[in-house]
């Protein structure tokens, strides 16, 4: 339909086309020069010595001049012809692919929804759609001559990485392009600077022509060759020469139009966060169009940039993109920016920042975690601190016992990835109390439900530091959910130096409340039970004090060590059978064996005071009981995260730290 | 004589000044006529979709009746509320009742996709998928269609009461034009689907 304004944004056009013709004109005078000016100097030797103006009015000059013309205007001619076929000419160029309208493709289908409803929005036909394949970078263009026979190019990068909003976004951008003629004027253009392209490919050819020629044979003049050779050296420099007038006219002409455009998508959709969106991507992850030849050709038609240049600040065809964003909103860069600390792992962030092209692998993840909102992830699916554990092929079979209080290169390595996995604003809460005492209730709330979450968090009674606080719940529960269960532990101890800040009562109450947590659903988990002792462990009265040692022997805490080991042979076996095996070969190492039962079920309260039993264990000690259960949860070679974390409870409770394994 | 001619001359000019005028007039008129049609083709696509959306979940929502049939009442409702306002369009009240039924209609699938959340095998069924994005898409174009009928009224309002032009509005009978105000601002929101 038309805008207010529509008629003022044709005119604006039909000004741009003036300057368009004045520039060129001007470019193809300046070359003319420049090659006479060659010619001149080559030729100057062998006639007598005119001065410059003399000799252009010479036969000499005059046939180079036109000369020149010609040439220029035969490139150009030849490259109008070509795009006179329409849009689709272009769309060829560039080797991309037609969408057919009754395509099944679901992603082709959501675009060709998208430019139906865009064509409703802004009362132009919906133009042919094609779809350039090889390229991942995001990136569209419009071509043709007149909106009824339109054709919208999209890259293929730009289909998979940007939401449905941001593709309407670039969409109406595109659209507004049509209504605004800018198209005709565009498509002119890349005739216009073909002709002035060509001089630098027949310089090219001249040269390769002088040199091979050379080398064939003797007959021919020496110095012409030279000639010759010279002659194409000067052609390609002036060559480049006119391809730097052309970008200045490219960007001349274009960068006040793409604001325009970017305006009028956003009067389309009314929707400034989807081409904003689409902006910040294309600034992240480029809209370089690494695999089209003819990329720099249409630089002035396209999205964002297409083409890599020097000088692109003064030859750039589009405004920056941050200064695109700001124009659309101001304010919506930094808001962009915030949601994308809260969510993304930090070494990606990192990485973006140098955006070296060996992180290129890394940046299309980021760009593609932005994509799709991450959906609430079930418990034991992917996560990226899973892999840690997978590698990990055979296990070692050194005793557990030597690793403890031991820091290894490959720990190193493990607490190094999963500090960078975090989101940077996560981190950085759990630092503070608030932070930290919202991630204990959140670890236990974080794979349920919506509904069942609020019922819960309703369990928490107010207080001023220890109620629920949902904002930073809000930030912490999404993070969680990717992160999975392998970073639980890692992440309570991290925010273990938060939680020790806070006073006698407050840790009580805070105790209090994980308990009631715990106990709304009747049943304790695994997680649950070492979450409770965990944090029973270091933030009860006692927990600072130290423990005396009570027992000297096995003999004393056999009771104990059996119950233990019961839980760990169940728990590192998957048959009762098995269990029962594991748990007398566990227990020969205490001077019983084979008259031992294991117990069936132990207690989480059992279990509690079975570690406080243990930890009065002389020192020496220790280490047997630690290899036991060590040897329960890697007889398989695999070590679950269940077991994991039972483990680094026991190591834990028993005061002897324990790297990862 | 040299007179008589610059008179002639400016006279002509005036006249094709005024043409211009008018026929821009007929244009962004004849613009706005279309976008009001086009309102009611996207409607008539969204009533078309909805029995097949219906069709292909019911094997997944058994439990969920009473959501199904409050989806079809509604778009019966809507289909009829439709063709009684396309018989006779200037009507104003027939628009009020076309535009409370397509609210109605909007609610209830807003029901239905909340619903359809807790079953996770059938977002994941491929024709689901896109006939939700089909419908999706529709919302979309109801949308779109309302908003450039809308801005089609304001350019042409706007260009007929602008000074010169007022004239020729006048005399030719180009009448003012409302926007249609069919629902809430919330409403023009495709129903969100996740939660």
């Amino acid at each position: 339909m038309a805008n207010p304004g529509f008629f003022e944004r044709q005119a604006h056009a039909r000004r741009n086309t003036g300057l368009l013709i004045f520039l060129f004109l001007t470019a193809v005078a300046l070359i003319t020069l420049a090659v006479c000016l060659v010619g001149y100097l080559v030729t100057r030797s062998q006639s007598s010595a005119l001065p410059f103006h003399h000799w252009l009015l010479s036969s000499h000059g005059l046939t180079t001049s036109i000369a020149v013309v010609l040439l220029i205007g035969i490139g150009s001619l030849v490259r109008w012809v070509d795009l006179a076929g329409g849009g689709s000419r272009v769309a060829k160029m560039v080797g991309a692919r037609l969408i057919e309208p009754d395509t099944s493709d679901p992603e082709e289908r959501k675009l060709r929804n998208i430019v139906e409803e865009m064509a409703i929005a802004s009362g132009v036909s919906v133009p042919e759609l094609y779809v350039m394949e090889s390229e991942t970078s995001i990136n569209a263009f419009v071509a043709g001559y007149t909106p009824g026979e339109a054709v919208m190019v999209v890259t293929h990068g730009a289909l998979t990485h940007l939401s449905r909003d941001e593709l309407q976004g670039v969409v109406a951008h595109e659209f507004s392009h049509i209504l605004n003629g800018d198209m005709r004027i565009n498509v002119r253009l890349i005739a216009l600077l073909a002709g002035i392209l060509m001089l630098g490919q027949i310089g090219h050819f001249m040269i390769r022509a002088g040199f091979y020629s050379g080398g064939r044979s003797r007959n021919r003049d020496g110095r012409a060759q030279a000639a010759m050779g010279l002659i194409g050296l000067a052609l390609l420099i002036i060559g480049y020469v006119g391809v730097f007038f052309g970008r200045l006219i490219q960007a001349a002409v274009s960068r006040q139009r793409e604001m325009l455009a970017d305006a009028s998508s956003v009067q389309f959709t009314r929707n400034p966060e989807g081409i904003g969106g689409a902006l910040f991507k294309i600034g992240i992850k480029s809209g370089y169009l690494d695999t089209t030849s003819h990329a720099s050709d249409m630089n002035h038609m396209c999205f964002s940039e297409s083409a890599r240049m020097k000088f692109s600040s003064l030859l750039a065809s589009h405004p920056p993109v941050n200064e695109r964003i700001n124009a659309i909103q101001p304010g919506m860069l930094a808001r962009l920016r915030s949601r994308l600390r809260d969510t993304e792992p930090d070494q990606n962030l990192r990485q973006s920042g140098q955006a070296q092209p060996a992180a290129r692998a890394g940046l299309s993840d980021l760009v593609n975690h932005l994509a799709e909102p991450s959906p609430l992830r079930r418990r034991g699916s992917s996560s990226p601190i899973r892999s840690s554990f997978a590698d990990n092929s055979p296990i070692e079979t050194t005793k557990l016992s030597s690793r403890v209080g031991t820091v290894n290169p490959q720990s190193e390595a493990f607490a190094v990835h999963l500090l960078n996995q975090l989101p940077a604003t996560f981190r950085s809460l759990l630092y503070t109390r608030a932070g930290a005492i919202q991630l204990c209730y959140g670890l236990l709330i974080y794979d349920l439900s919506q509904t069942t979450q609020r019922e819960r968090l309703q369990l928490v009674g107010p207080h001023p530091l220890l109620r629920v606080q949902q904002d930073l719940l809000d930030k912490l529960l999404p993070a969680l959910a990717k992160l999975g269960e392998d970073a639980r532990f890692p992440v309570l101890e991290l925010a273990m130096p938060a939680l020790r800040k806070l006073d006698p009562e407050e840790r009580e109450a805070l105790l209090a409340n994980i308990q009631r947590l715990v106990a709304a659903d009747n049943r304790v988990s695994l997680f649950e039970l070492a979450l409770t002792t965990f944090l029973d462990r270091h933030l009860s009265a006692d927990a600072e004090q130290v423990v005396p040692v009570k027992y000297r022997n096995y003999r004393q805490v056999l009771p104990a060590i059996r119950r233990l080991l019961s839980l760990f042979a169940r728990a590192g076996s998957g048959s009762p059978e098995g269990a029962d095996k594991l748990y007398r070969d566990a227990m020969a190492g205490f001077g019983t064996g084979s008259e031992e039962s294991r117990a069936e079920k132990v207690s989480m309260r059992e279990l509690r005071e079975t570690l406080e039993v243990l930890n009065r264990l002389s020192p020496l000690l220790k280490p047997a009981i630690i290899d036991a259960c060590g040897y329960c949860v890697t007889h398989d070679g695999r070590v679950e995260v269940r077991e994991y974390e039972l483990m680094r409870l026991v190591a834990d409770q028993l005061d002897c730290p324990m790297p990862p394994l | 004589m040299g007179t008589t001619v610059i008179g002639l001359i400016v006279v002509a000019v005036v006249v094709i000044y005024l043409v211009v005028i008018y026929n821009n007039l007929v244009s962004l008129r004849n613009q706005f006529k279309n976008g009001f049609a086009q309102i009611d083709v996207q409607l008539q696509r969204r009533h078309d979709l909805i029995p097949n959306l219906v069709e292909a979940t019911k094997g997944y929502l058994k439990h969920e009746k009473s959501t199904l049939t409050q989806v079809m009442e509604a778009r019966n409702n809507a289909v009829s509320a439709q063709k009684d306002a396309a018989k006779d369009p200037g009507d104003g009240t027939k628009i009020q009742r076309l535009g409370s039924a397509e609210n109605l209609l909007t609610k209830a699938l807003a029901n239905f996709y909340a619903v359809s959340e807790n079953y996770p095998e059938l977002k994941a069924n491929e024709t689901v998928q896109q006939l939700m994005e089909e419908l999706s898409s529709t919302e979309n174009r109801v949308a779109f269609s309302r908003q450039a009928y809308n801005d089609g009224v304001m350019s042409y309002n706007i260009f007929r009461e602008k000074f010169p032009n007022n004239i020729v509005a006048g005399l030719f009978a180009f009448k003012e034009t409302a926007q249609l105000q069919l629902e809430s601002p919330e409403a023009r929101q495709a129903p969100k689907v996740s939660f």
